[in-house]
């Protein structure tokens, strides 16, 4: 039911409603939350091996060494499925140079918002005045630049932190450039 | 055709293996593969929903380095409690209200007053309170920036009130019951937020 | 200059000096003095005269001006918005409720000004488009408004100042440049390749150019981008701080508050960090091709691995504050204060 009636009402609906359900995270994140998985899972497993140690020593020898055997191999197979999957040398060397796989949806993100940006940009540029035209096409070559280094740079050395992270500090300056661009132009 | 900046915000958390609209019973399993500890199904699981829940958490927190802490205590939580998911409501809800049980608790546990939201201490306080100025701007996509700044710089509760039920779409009971206020109470916040919005965006 | 009518008064003054090269007052005339050098003589008085007339009429708008001139009665926290193609906007933080505009346009610039009927205003609504882009750059407008007010304001290329405003800023220009004088409880600056300087202490603020230099003095929670400007943050304090450039110089030399954070990051620019040598920091500098030199502490700097880049990790302030530094090539040096 709608019990808004007043037109500002009525505008701030449609405004509401236009406004994206979804918000790409930062593609770091999932590695700090497994990283964070498996420290928690790291400290329970010792936490719980000590207190059913302690119980088994109480009943008997015997029946005591069996279950911390048994739950030995159940905790080493649970840390083992939750540890960081950490790319091998051989590995690395062996595949072809490319991003890895979170850092080049995100990148297929960002490319995708940037160029979208840039044909607004491109329909309203006569709206802008040549100085700020210039400005901002200096600057997007300049971060086109930094983009296009970083990334020679990560796809031979896909693990490093680092350089993810300036990769894509990179791209978010290129697209809130953009934005900011369209901002200043109105719609034609 | 969406909008720029729907394009800008709303990019899509595709990882190479996330699930194709025709899987969507792999969700079953692929939950089913994590409570039994499968780290890769729940990075799948992930991947389908993070999306929504950022977009939740960077509303609720009204910044991003906050919204990012929020999303990972939201995951955590979340892989810990699976065992315990019936599946009575979407995934996305059930993680949504660890979304906001997390905030609920950072604001409990968090002293330092956030300088971008208002001068008012009581979370719950819906009086007037200065408002960012959010303005119209003479292009739909400023308009929607400015709504997304005017949102953020809602007092605390008044904005977790219209987040969840304007914007994500909650019905009053699910939200009271995701906040733990009463239903009147939240009434009284929405409608104090709209007021807010609509002051700060001269609509 | 805008003393058009004391140019005005002068030019009279002056036709009369060329045209018979003398001036009331008992002034010899100048060609009395030597007869060949006084053509030359008159000649370079056409000539002063020339140049005189030509700043007179720089000084004189080129187009019409019109006055402005608008007062309500608002809100201590009301929320301000202006548009405006002017040359220049001064905002004033005053200690009355009640919002006053006054200044000049262009004439034909269209302006709405949107408030209230009756009673104070908790918003108000400007709007300043003159007619050109050159005629809106002579154009001057002085805003006062509440202290505590929030105040909106996105101009084309206009010299933007805000004085004693203690509310909220949200500060869009495009050239021109931004001068905050005080320490707003919220800041919004975001410029493409006007200047931004930021003379106060926020509690929070995000600035934002694309070319433009951005000069800042700390405060709570603080964050600085740019594409090629430079970033100076001196002379005041810093708590929670990131400052980020693709190729623009990033330079730090603020206080730190007990358990500040301070991050900073480029991929070309250089980094130049000032410390005391007694505050209590823990450094995380790490290059991926860059160089980094420290002369602020005994520790070197270690080669990366694969012969690539520079890290310097320095712990052992487990209560200090901690500094953050990100370069792709960019040098970072770290010395003294």
């Amino acid at each position: 039911m709608n019990e808004h009636i007043s037109p500002s009402d009525t505008k701030l609906d449609e405004l509401t409603a236009e406004l994206p359900r979804e918000i790409a995270p930062p593609p770091e994140l999932w590695n700090a939350i497994r990283a964070e998985l498996a420290e928690r899972s790291s400290n329970r497993w010792r936490w719980d091996r000590w207190r059913l140690a302690a119980a088994g020593l109480l009943i008997a020898a015997s029946s005591s060494l069996l279950t911390v055997v048994a739950l030995r191999a159940r905790e080493h197979a649970r840390e083992v499925a939750i540890a960081p999957v950490a790319p091998s040398s051989s590995a690395a060397a062996q595949s072809e140079p490319r991003l890895p796989a979170r850092l080049a949806s995100a990148e297929q993100g960002y490319l995708r918002s940037a160029e979208a940006l840039r044909r607004t940009l491109d329909e309203r540029r006569d709206s802008l005045a040549p100085s700020t035209v210039a400005t901002v096409e200096r600057s997007l070559r300049i971060a086109d630049s930094a983009i296009a280094e970083a990334r020679a740079a990560l796809e031979r050395d896909p693990s490093n932190a680092v350089l993810a992270a300036l990769f894509t500090s990179n791209y978010e300056r290129k697209i809130d450039v953009l934005r900011r661009a369209t901002e200043l132009a109105p719609r034609t | 055709m969406a909008s720029p900046l729907s394009l800008v915000r709303s990019v899509q958390t595709l990882h190479p293996s996330a699930l194709a609209a025709g899987e969507g019973a792999g969700e079953d399993a692929l939950v089913g593969r994590a409570r039994r500890g499968d780290v890769d199904a729940f990075e799948r699981l992930y991947h389908l929903h993070a999306g929504r829940v950022y977009a939740l958490c960077l509303r609720l927190a009204g910044e991003p380095a906050e919204a990012r802490e929020l999303v990972q205590d939201t995951f955590v939580h979340a892989w810990e409690a699976l065992p315990r998911f019936r599946g009575e409501s979407s995934l996305t809800t059930w993680l949504h209200r660890i979304a906001v049980n997390a905030m609920l608790e950072r604001r409990r546990r968090d002293r330092r007053r956030s300088a971008r939201v208002t001068l008012v201490e009581d979370e719950d306080e819906v009086e007037s309170a200065p408002l960012a100025g959010g303005f119209v701007a003479p292009t739909d996509v400023a308009t929607a920036i400015d709504l997304e700044r005017a949102i953020a710089a809602l007092p605390p509760g008044v904005r977790r009130a219209f987040v969840l039920h304007e914007v994500e779409g909650y019905t009053h009971e699910e939200v009271a019951g995701m906040t733990g206020l009463a239903t009147g109470t939240l009434r009284a916040q929405l409608h104090r937020a709209r007021q807010l919005l609509i002051r700060a965006l001269s609509l | 200059m805008r003393g058009g009518g004391d140019a005005e008064a002068q030019i009279p003054r002056l036709a009369a000096l060329a045209r018979d090269g003398s001036m009331r007052g008992g002034v010899r005339p100048l060609w009395g003095l030597t007869p060949r050098l006084a053509p030359c003589l008159a000649q370079r008085w056409r000539l002063a005269l020339g140049v005189m007339l030509m700043s007179a009429t720089a000084a004189l708008p080129l187009h019409a001006q019109r006055k402005v001139s608008a007062g309500y009665a608002t809100t201590p926290d009301v929320s301000v918005r202006l548009f405006a193609s002017v040359g220049s906007v001064h905002v004033i933080g005053w200690e009355r409720d009640s919002v006053e505009l006054t200044g000049s346009v262009a004439a034909g610039s269209k302006v709405a000004l949107n408030a209230p009927q009756a009673g104070a205003a908790r918003g108000l609504k400007m709007f300043v488009e003159a007619p050109t882009e050159q005629a809106g750059r002579e154009g001057t407008l002085t805003m006062h408004v509440p202290r505590g007010a929030r105040v909106w304001l996105k101009t084309g290329s206009a010299e933007l100042t805000v004085t004693d405003v203690t509310g909220g800023l949200d500060l869009n220009v495009v050239g021109g440049s931004i001068t905050v004088h005080g320490s707003p409880r919220e800041l919004r600056a975001e410029s493409m390749d006007g200047a931004v300087t930021i003379d106060g202490a926020p509690e929070w603020m995000r600035v934002k150019t694309a070319t433009g230099d951005i000069a800042l003095r700390g405060g709570q929670d603080i964050g600085a981008s740019t594409i090629s400007g430079t970033i100076d943050a001196r002379g005041g304090e810093a708590d929670h701080l990131r400052l980020e450039s693709t190729t623009g110089t990033i330079r730090f030399a603020l206080g730190l508050a007990r358990g500040a954070t301070v991050e900073m990051e480029t991929h070309s620019g250089p980094i130049e960090i000032q410390l005391s040598r007694k505050a209590s920091v823990d450094i995380d500098a790490a290059t991926v091709t860059g160089e980094i030199a420290n002369g602020w502490s005994g520790m070197k700097p270690a080669v990366g691995s694969e012969g690539r880049g520079m890290t310097l990790v320095s712990s052992g302030a487990p209560l200090g504050s901690r500094i953050t530094v990100r370069s792709f090539k960019g040098k970072i040096s770290i010395r003294p204060i």
